[in-house]
């Protein structure tokens, strides 16, 4: 299909028996001249025309170069006025101009200085008066310029030096029909009307039939529209629930703001422990204190002074219950899995728990650190649950998250025994590095809040890392910064 | 956790062995410290369970014995001796509890000096938690005059602190000399404070501050008392032993030291073992084992706990009286773990069914996410920790009491949020420059008030020129008939919202949260020049609903 622009153009070719100009064209079909190129350039891309591009270099007088045509050049002006005994600030040049002026008369042998009395004087010689009845070599080829005569090359580089000159390159453009063009031609060419949209109103009248719509060029650049979509770290986190999941691990929650006691004294963490200071935990200013049931406390109190009625040392110091009532914004969610494992009954076993919450750490905000993030914690509750089982979850679960290789290093938390710590090769840097705690909780942990001594199976990955090495973030707030534009261009988690 | 620095050649002669550097790192690694470098030197972060390893003595010790080049327990010898001391009763109110110990024979070569200064340190900031529950003193024993005494003395007491040349009162030194000024906050409370004083008179420390000048450690010193006290006595034993243990290896010689405390003679150092049973079967049980009682005894000697019987179920260990991490039979199981290494586990996974089973109400949430993508608002994620300005007085919402923490370090973040809507405003504050409509929805946790009830909501604000109350009315319409539920509005005049322009949200005659039209004094506030309606409701009372559907 033709556009009308095409078919107009190529009628006008066929009316000059295909030889033609872009210029010429333009005027006979009364198109811009624009217009007249671009379509020459589809029709090109078509075969059906051939245009033929020459550049041709030519000489043109410059802004300059034309007035020093008209009033003359300037050492000229400076002689005129100096003859004429017009003092030199009144001659007609700019300070510049005079200068230069001065310059080339004197090196022309025009004008001879003398001081008199510490000013300058200035007198045409001969040679100057002379100057001013002829015409410069200069000045005679400015005018051949102008005519389009030839000069010669000293004179052209001196007027181009004085910038009165400048070359440029033209490109002179030749249009001819091709054989393609031709055999179009002669089927007959009918120019219909062209509209860009297509309206209710066409489609009502049918007027569609007697129109053509006009091409678009599908491949100019557009405005591009996303979509809206879910925030990107919920994106994350719905892929590390479904690992849960998919694991047949059970959902658990509980409170963000909780007491001390489930934070840490029930996870055995000393109440001098250096992990319960001010500088690490956010301490609520009102209300300060919770309540705890009080026989529970009595039991993880007998845990800490004296490892209650097992066979522990405990940790040897008076427990006191206050300290244990402080409210505070969880530092981890393993809260959640002792709050889990108090509600527990012998029936319930085995079970599996995950969660998947914020967590809160008193820390300065900077591109590595945030003060609030999310954690995921896991337990298997299972009187035959043991060590080699633990490092079996661990690795799937890290195998689904991506990782294929681990290791597990010994590693020490107040609250498993024993202790692991995971590491993730990275590959890119050669070294391994650290992504999560795990371990079997202490009897200590356990047996206060579930009654009796099984096995439990802990461990919790943060997935901040996984998160800004997906999307490819490299200050950590800008998970939180709600920049609408950033977010927008994030790909899409894929993972799944 | 501390992290410590053991110089390269040293370590190596202390370990009796030549390693190459990629073995030493994947065995230190192994053995349960986190590996900073092994080059130039040897740079470890040791886990606050092992305060014995923060040494360089300590940790060449329980490496020999990981690395099979040592095993079994360090068999200390301790010399009878006539050295005395007492406690005076005076300090149970203050400092309560003291120990000490002489050490003889002694060549003090940089290693030797730098080695215990290194421990000292590293004790107090750790096992000592800043000194407050263990100062360590070290002396010349040459220049003391037994029997010497713990006791308490007035505050315009004075004597000579290491470092000065003159008396100065205690309280002088707590204001003047580095480690008062330090440290004085710990004896804040007192009126007396502690001092070691010899048969002379002369001051040998006053914990945990400074010690005396006259008893100061020179380069000619050969003989060492060290004096611990602290408010801990299990914990000043355990940090006496492991300065100890050291001083032992580095060839000293040590001598007993009585002390009469509470009516008792008690003698130290105590290298008296403790005893722990273990019971193979538990043991296996817990590691997914088969091991048998030799094979169990190894693997702890390899540990450097002694073993003083076997029988086929059950092994009596002798703990290291260094060992300050031993409290239950676990512990025991754990160090036989790294002992038979970790990567000498098989992982497994047991064959047990659960069902995986999430909470129904963040399935609830993800329904209102996917409706709310569908009306093409995009979702934003605040932090939950904001402030007051952003919440109330930008609002000009009543003062209420909200939720802050008392320490915050960001002072920019330290209030509980109460609602998601003042964060909504700020978030299209902040993305002002960009081309509108912004329309922007956000779900989370709240707590409105100090009776710390969480709540899940969701607000919705659209943000355009032509943004106004029926729109978002029309859209809130739409999200609730998705539901399949109706609502009824009610005239209600919120400060934050216009006058006239906004109402309450109702289902079933109970307020579910509130919508309206900005007022424009907010949007000034937030410094937004941009129209923006929007509602903000309470998702658990919809959930209650839906729950039993989920």
């Amino acid at each position: 299909m033709l556009s009308k622009q095409e078919k107009i153009i190529l009628k006008v070719l066929g009316d000059l028996e295909g030889n033609s100009t872009p210029e010429e064209i333009a005027k006979l079909s009364g198109l811009p001249e624009v217009a007249v190129m671009r379509t020459l350039l589809y029709l090109s891309s078509k075969k059906l025309v051939l245009v033929d591009e020459k550049a041709i270099a030519s000489l043109a007088l410059t802004k300059e170069g034309e007035k020093s045509l008209d009033e003359g050049l300037i050492e000229k002006i400076l002689i005129k006025g100096i003859k004429e005994n017009i003092p030199l600030s009144k001659i007609e040049l700019t300070e510049e101009e005079r200068n230069i002026a001065i310059g080339i008369a004197r090196r022309n042998g025009w004008i001879s200085i003398e001081k008199i009395n510490d000013a300058l004087s200035f007198s045409l010689t001969n040679k100057g008066i002379i100057a001013l009845k002829e015409k410069t070599l200069e000045e005679i080829a400015l005018e051949d310029i102008h005519k389009k005569k030839i000069v010669n090359d000293n004179i052209l580089n001196i007027l181009i030096k004085r910038k009165l000159v400048e070359k440029k390159l033209d490109t002179v453009r030749k249009v001819f029909l091709t054989e393609l063009g031709k055999t179009e031609i002669s089927k007959g060419i009918e120019i219909t009307e062209e509209i860009s949209e297509l309206t209710p109103e066409i489609l009502k009248n049918q007027n569609w039939r007697n129109v053509t719509l006009k091409r678009f060029d599908v491949s100019s650049d557009v405005k591009v529209v996303y979509p809206s979509r879910k925030h990107f770290v919920n994106q994350a986190i719905e892929y590390i629930r479904k690992i849960w999941l998919e694991m047949g691990f059970r959902e658990m929650s509980g409170p963000m703001i909780d007491t001390s006691f489930w934070v840490f004294d029930a996870l055995f963490q000393p109440q001098d422990h250096p992990a319960r200071d001010m500088q690490d935990t956010f301490f609520v200013e009102s209300p300060r204190f919770g309540q705890i049931d009080p026989k529970l406390s009595d039991k993880i109190c007998a845990m800490h002074e004296h490892g209650g009625d097992i066979n522990s040392k405990g940790w040897g110091y008076n427990w006191d219950k206050k300290i244990s009532e402080e409210y505070v914004l969880r530092t981890h969610t393993t809260s959640l899995s002792v709050r889990t494992l108090s509600t527990l009954k012998p029936e319930d076993l085995p079970a599996k728990f995950f969660s998947v919450g914020k967590v809160f750490r008193n820390e300065k905000l900077d591109w590595k650190h945030l003060f609030e993030f999310y954690q995921t914690d896991g337990i298997v509750v299972d009187e035959d649950a043991n060590f080699k089982h633990l490092l079996g979850y661990l690795k799937r679960f890290l195998n689904k998250m991506g990782h294929s290789k681990i290791r597990f290093r010994p590693a020490y938390f107040p609250y498993t025994e024993p202790s692991i710590e995971v590491d993730i090769y990275n590959k890119n840097k050669g070294e391994w590095v650290e992504l999560l705690g795990a371990g079997i909780f202490r009897p200590e942990v356990v047996v206060p809040l579930l009654g009796k001594d099984v096995p439990v199976l802990a461990w919790g990955p943060g997935f901040g890392r996984l998160i800004m090495e997906y999307y490819g973030l490299t200050d950590i707030r800008q998970k939180y910064m709600n920049d609408l534009d950033m977010m927008k261009k994030l790909p899409i988690w894929i993972k799944g | 956790m501390p992290t410590v620095n053991f110089d390269k050649t040293e370590f190596i002669s202390l370990l009796g062995k030549t390693v190459d550097d990629k073995t030493l790192s994947d065995r230190i690694s192994m053995i349960g410290t986190d590996l900073e470098k092994v080059n130039p030197e040897i740079v470890v972060e040791v886990f606050p369970d092992r305060p014995d390893m923060l040494s360089i003595e300590g940790f060449t010790n329980a490496l020999k014995g990981f690395m099979g080049i040592e095993k079994g327990p360090i068999e200390f010898k301790v010399h009878k001796s006539n050295y005395e001391g007492t406690v005076d009763p005076k300090v149970k109110s203050v400092r309560p509890f003291a120990v000490g110990a002489i050490v003889k024979g002694i060549n003090f070569d940089d290693n030797t000096i730098r080695s215990l200064m290194q421990i000292q340190e590293k004790l107090h900031i750790t096992h000592g938690r800043n000194r407050k529950k263990v100062a360590i003193g070290v002396h010349d024993l040459d220049t003391i005059k037994f029997p010497i005494r713990y006791t308490t003395m007035p505050r315009n007491f004075s004597f000579i602190p290491l470092e000065f040349d003159k008396n100065l009162t205690i309280n002088e030194i707590l204001k003047v000399h580095p480690k008062g000024i330090a440290y004085a906050h710990l004896l804040d409370d007192f009126k007396e404070c502690p001092i070691w004083i010899d048969s002379n008179d002369n001051v040998l420390s006053m914990p945990p501050i400074i010690n005396g000048d006259i008893t100061k450690v020179t380069g000619k010193t050969k003989n060492l008392f060290i004096d611990i006290t602290g408010t801990h006595r299990k914990s000043i034993e355990y940090a006496l032993n492991i300065i100890l243990m050291g001083l032992f290896i580095r060839g000293g010689e040590i001598y007993s030291f009585r002390l009469t405390d509470e009516g008792k003679d008690w003698n130290y150092p105590d290298f008296n073992s403790e005893k722990i049973e273990l019971d193979i079967p538990y043991s296996n049980k817990i590691l997914g084992l088969n091991l048998s009682e030799n094979e169990t005894a190894e693997l702890l000697m390899k540990m450097r706990y002694g073993i003083s019987s076997k029988s086929k179920d059950k092994l009596i260990v002798e703990i290291p009286p260094y060992r300050a991490d031993i409290l239950h039979p676990i512990d025991l199981v754990e160090d036989i773990s790294i002992s038979y290494g970790f990567e000498n586990f098989t992982p497994e996974i047991p064959d047990i069914a659960t069902i995986g089973q999430e909470n129904p109400i963040e399935i609830f949430l993800r329904k209102i996410e996917e409706v709310m993508i569908g009306f093409n608002f995009f979702e934003v994620k605040n932090y939950i920790l904001s402030n007051e300005d952003v919440l109330i007085t930008k609002m000009l919402d009543n003062k209420r009491k909200l939720v802050k923490t008392r320490n915050a370090v960001n002072t920019e973040f330290d209030t509980v949020r109460c609602s998601l809507l003042p964060l909504l405003i700020k978030t299209l504050a902040s993305n002002s420059h960009y081309e509108y409509p912004q329309n922007l929805f956000e779900l989370g946790v709240v707590v409105p008030d100090q009776n710390l009830l969480e709540k899940q909501h969701l607000s919705c604000a659209i943000c355009h020129p032509k943004a106004n109350f029926s729109e978002i009315k029309g859209i809130f319409n739409g999200l609730l008939s998705s539901f399949g539920l109706m609502y009824s509005v009610k005239e209600e005049e919120y400060p934050y919202f216009i006058q006239g322009r906004s109402c309450s949200l109702e289902i079933d005659g109970v307020y579910i949260g509130k919508m309206g039209e900005l007022n424009p004094e907010v949007l000034y506030n937030f410094n937004l020049e941009m129209p923006v309606s929007a509602f903000e409701i309470d998702l658990s009372i919809i959930f209650e609903l839906f729950k039993e559907k989920i």
